[in-house]
């Protein structure tokens, strides 16, 4: 009889080749954000800074090297150029840690995939010199990273992660309803998840997190037989990996309709996330992480 | 439903088969871990539903060919019996409305009697068929309920009765026929028998109601014998009513021979030898209007009584009708004869009685009874058959009232009595190259043991005892293997059948070995010359006057002279018949079976086309 899987010790989490490929990469915040350092991002507060926004007129006092002289010599008049100001953002990754996210039919388990994919994003990040929090949702909520930019805070974000808990029993709901507390500032919440959990309840967290200014991003890892059972042939049995419940049945008679189901269940999640202006990327194992990776940043580059 | 080949229903071990092969298929599945099962059980219900119905009813389909196809070649057959159940069978309902039914008995009437017997049998809901009800006395009038006969002055025509019967039987397209006659039994005024021939579909069946009003020679009897379980039948030529508290009988011998009268039939037991004359005046003390008179003349001899036991309903050759018993005994003018039918409740016997048991078993309670009557010259003459019962036998033979014990043979061959012993006064006089004794088949039925080999009167082919004999006190016991019907074989028909009784009883009765050959008498039927053997009911045997002369009759103008169609069985065709499975018995089933199978085959090709994804 097949053991059921468990989450490997040592992951191999940091993945070099990717991290290379994200180097020239940004998580690209839509709109203007808070931010406390000189970071990449829009601030809403205008000021001296490296991009030109528009001019005013002079008023007496002010530097002259602001002064567009060009201007003056056109006009005989003294305008003052004003600039955007750029700010740092407050990147939060949170990880689905229930045992749903142990499948492994694919190339690696759901759980490995969606943990190197944040690390690929943290790396990224923290270049970007945004601030990355790291928050493994787990029962307790003990082992988590608020953000920071400083040295060593990647090795720290995946130690935290190769440390971490699969449990039987997460309720995501209610450990996402308790995070709106831990987080002091707006900036960017990225969900790593299946998302097999109650998805209305789901969404509404989510949707807390947007009403408090935040921005949310959804990262849809599934195992390729939570989407399809076209490889899979005849008689075979499925084991729930939460609850262990049992289902023996014969692949062809159902293939179509399990086809059918799920892209109900896909499209009616995409509908309300979108509906609530959360982003999500949907994904299997299966599919190259890089290649996923950078063609959602460089879109979302592009929107914005 | 019997099968013929019942090995064959081993077969149905093979419906485990698919069910196995499910169960292996089902532990090798291969087992996926999967996130959650929640889709897959949506799924699963808009399929459920269809395909669990489909795989149900193809698990079925598969299972069902199975069976038709063992049950092919088990070849079920359905009985007679269960053929009777079936829609293709007629009834005949023939009551007695004659005058002798308006007797009472314990403040009934025997016609009421006879309606409500009547009524039994039409109110049986298990008999699927046609039912037709006729009243019967000097003529036959169908009716249309029991309910509405009425009593008659008539008196009993039973030749008239039968002739309608086979009339009836012979116009009906129906393939099953059962004919039953209630009535006392009493025919007025009429002599004779008569022979009438139906087909082995007929099956009759006749209930008497008793007590018949006296003095009549009626339709033979049967009657309760203190010493047998089953019913035994008397010989009396005169009267066969169990009781005559309606009437008186007085029996007068004008020779100064005892003046007897009895309340119950006849029993007179001369004291002297010699001729006398008697008269039997029957008076009727009940509403039957008819006295009779009969005047006997006969010569009384030393002689023995003969006590007939009859096991079963089916006909032996000694039936009380039977010609041998009432002619072949009695015949006036034979002055050989020695020997002389009378009532079975005369023990203990004056003179050496000889009690013949065809295949009839004997009370445990009676057995002392009859130690003693053997001990003091009684004599015992059994005829084994299908209605033995070994235990009983076996007691005998523990009381030393049976020569040997017996069981069940486990084969019931056919064999030839090939050896005689022709130095036993029983056959003594039958060592004659013509006698054709030889022509014997016996079944062998019954597996002999403990028995005294010198005892051993004849022998079948392969050694077992066909006739033996034992003695006990001044009693012999002569046993024969097989019954006096044609139950087994068809020896009781053989035309040295009717001569080896006789000097069965001959030896019995005198043990002398100077006692002239008994001849057989003339056919005595008026106006059917021709003899014959009936099956059903009519339990009468005729025999040609050419009976007698053994020396000359052929085994080939024997038969004919019988005109009946007999099968010449022999071993060969015996085990032919039993062993020939490719044989066709009647009421096969096997075309709707093999039907039934491919139309199984059909529907399975069916489901599993439109099984497929």
């Amino acid at each position: 009889m097949n053991k059921a899987p468990q989450k490997e010790l040592n992951s191999e989490i940091r993945d070099p080749e990717l991290f290379m490929a994200m180097d020239d990469l940004e998580l690209v915040a839509q709109g203007v954000v808070e931010g406390a350092l000189s970071g990449g991002h829009k601030s809403k507060f205008i000021g001296f800074s490296n991009e030109f926004d528009s001019h005013r007129n002079y008023i007496l006092g002010d530097d002259l090297r602001h002064v567009n002289w060009n201007l003056w010599a056109k006009t005989d008049r003294l305008y003052v150029k004003q600039y955007e100001a750029e700010t740092n953002i407050h990147l939060y990754l949170l990880i689905d840690q229930s045992r749903s996210m142990l499948a492994q039919n694919g190339s690696t388990s759901k759980w490995q995939y969606a943990a190197r994919a944040a690390a690929a994003v943290a790396y990224m990040s923290l270049r970007n010199r945004d601030a990355v929090g790291l928050y493994p949702l787990q029962v307790d909520m003990q082992e988590f990273l608020p953000p920071m930019v400083k040295t060593g805070h990647l090795q720290q974000l995946i130690a935290i992660l190769e440390a971490s808990n699969v449990e039987e029993e997460v309720n995501l709901q209610s450990i996402l309803s308790k995070l709106p507390d831990l987080f002091n500032r707006r900036g960017i919440v990225v969900l790593f998840s299946d998302l097999l959990d109650n998805e209305d309840e789901l969404i509404e967290c989510l949707d807390r997190f947007k009403q408090d200014g935040q921005q949310v991003i959804v990262f849809q890892t599934l195992d390729p037989l939570e989407l399809s059972l076209t490889d899979i042939k005849n008689q075979i049995e499925l084991i729930a990996l939460e609850g262990g419940k049992k289902r023996r049945l014969n692949v062809k008679q159902i293939e179509k309709n399990y086809r059918l189901v799920v892209d109900r269940w896909q499209q009616k999640i995409k509908e309300r996330l979108k509906g609530i202006g959360v982003d999500i990327v949907t994904t299997t194992t299966n599919d190259p992480l890089k290649n996923v990776l950078i063609d959602y940043l460089l879109k979302r580059t592009n929107i914005n | 439903m019997q099968f013929i080949n019942y090995f064959f229903l081993a077969g149905l071990i093979s419906l485990a088969i698919p069910i196995i092969i499910h169960l292996i298929r089902s532990n090798k599945t291969k087992k996926i871990w999967i996130g959650s099962l929640r889709f897959i059980e949506q799924a699963m219900l808009l399929n459920k539903s269809r395909s669990n119905w489909k795989e149900i009813l193809l698990m079925i389909m598969r299972l069902l060919i199975i069976t038709a196809v063992v049950f092919l070649f088990a070849r079920p057959f359905k009985t007679d019996t269960e053929q009777l159940s079936s829609k293709n069978n007629l009834r005949l309902l023939l009551i007695d409305v004659s005058g002798s039914m308006s007797g009472k008995y314990q403040n009934k009437t025997m016609l009421k009697t006879a309606q409500d017997e009547a009524l039994k049998i039409i109110n049986d809901k298990t008999f699927e068929g046609k039912t037709t009800i006729a009243v019967f006395a000097d003529q036959v009038v169908e009716v249309v309920h029991p309910d509405s006969i009425q009593q008659t002055a008539c008196a009993t025509d039973y030749f008239n009765l039968m002739s309608w019967i086979q009339d009836k039987i012979a116009q009906t397209s129906y393939q099953h026929k059962e004919v039953i006659i209630i009535t006392d039994c009493q025919q007025s005024g009429l002599n004779g028998y008569a022979n009438y021939q139906f087909d082995d579909q007929t099956h009759f069946k006749l209930i008497k109601i008793l007590p018949a009003a006296t003095h009549n020679i009626g339709f033979t009897g049967i009657q309760a014998s203190k010493f047998v379980k089953q019913k035994a039948s008397t010989i009396i030529p005169v009267t066969n009513s169990e009781q005559t508290s309606e009437a008186s009988i007085a029996w007068y011998a004008h020779n100064k021979s005892t003046k007897g009268t009895l309340a119950k039939g006849i029993k007179w037991t001369p004291n002297k030898t010699g001729w006398f004359n008697a008269t039997l005046t029957l008076k009727s003390k009940d509403a039957y209007p008819f006295d009779n008179k009969y005047y006997v003349r006969d010569y009384v001899r030393q002689f023995t009584t003969i006590n007939l036991i009859n096991g079963k309903k089916s006909q032996s050759r000694f039936t009380s009708a039977s010609y041998f018993m009432d002619k072949v005994l009695n015949v006036e003018n034979n002055s050989n004869h020695n020997f002389r039918a009378t009532l079975y409740n005369s023990y203990p016997p004056q003179l050496g009685t000889i009690n013949i048991f065809c295949d009839a078993n004997i009370q445990s309670n009676k057995i002392n009874e009859l130690i003693y009557h053997v001990k003091h010259g009684g004599n015992l003459i059994f005829f084994l058959g299908g209605n033995t019962q070994i235990e009983s036998i076996n007691n005998l033979y523990k009381h030393k009232l049976f020569p040997a014990k017996i069981a069940k043979s486990n084969s019931t061959k056919i064999y030839p009595i090939t050896k005689w012993n022709f130095k036993h006064p029983m056959l003594s006089r039958l060592q004659n190259k013509n006698s054709s004794l030889t022509s014997f088949v016996f079944r062998d039925g019954f597996k002999f043991s403990g028995y005294n080999k010198q005892r051993v009167i004849a022998s079948l082919s392969n050694g077992a005892p066909a006739i033996l004999e034992s003695k006990l006190g001044e009693g012999r016991i002569v046993v024969f293997s097989n019954p006096a019907n044609r139950d087994w074989t068809d020896w009781a028909i053989s035309r040295m059948f009717l001569p080896v009784i006789q000097e069965t009883l001959a030896y019995l009765s005198t043990a002398e070995a100077n006692v002239q050959y008994p001849q057989t008498a003339e056919c005595n039927i008026n106006g059917h010359p021709k003899p014959g053997i009936f099956n059903h009911g009519k339990l009468i045997v005729n025999a040609s006057e050419q009976e007698q002369d053994v020396a000359t009759l052929t085994e080939k103008d024997f038969l004919a002279a019988l005109d009946l169609k007999t099968e010449n069985t022999t071993i060969k065709e015996e085990v032919k018949k039993t062993t020939d499975t490719t044989e066709e018995r009647p009421h096969e089933l096997w075309h709707w079976i093999a039907l039934t199978a491919l139309l199984f085959i059909l529907l399975e090709l069916i489901v599993s086309y439109a099984l497929k994804p």
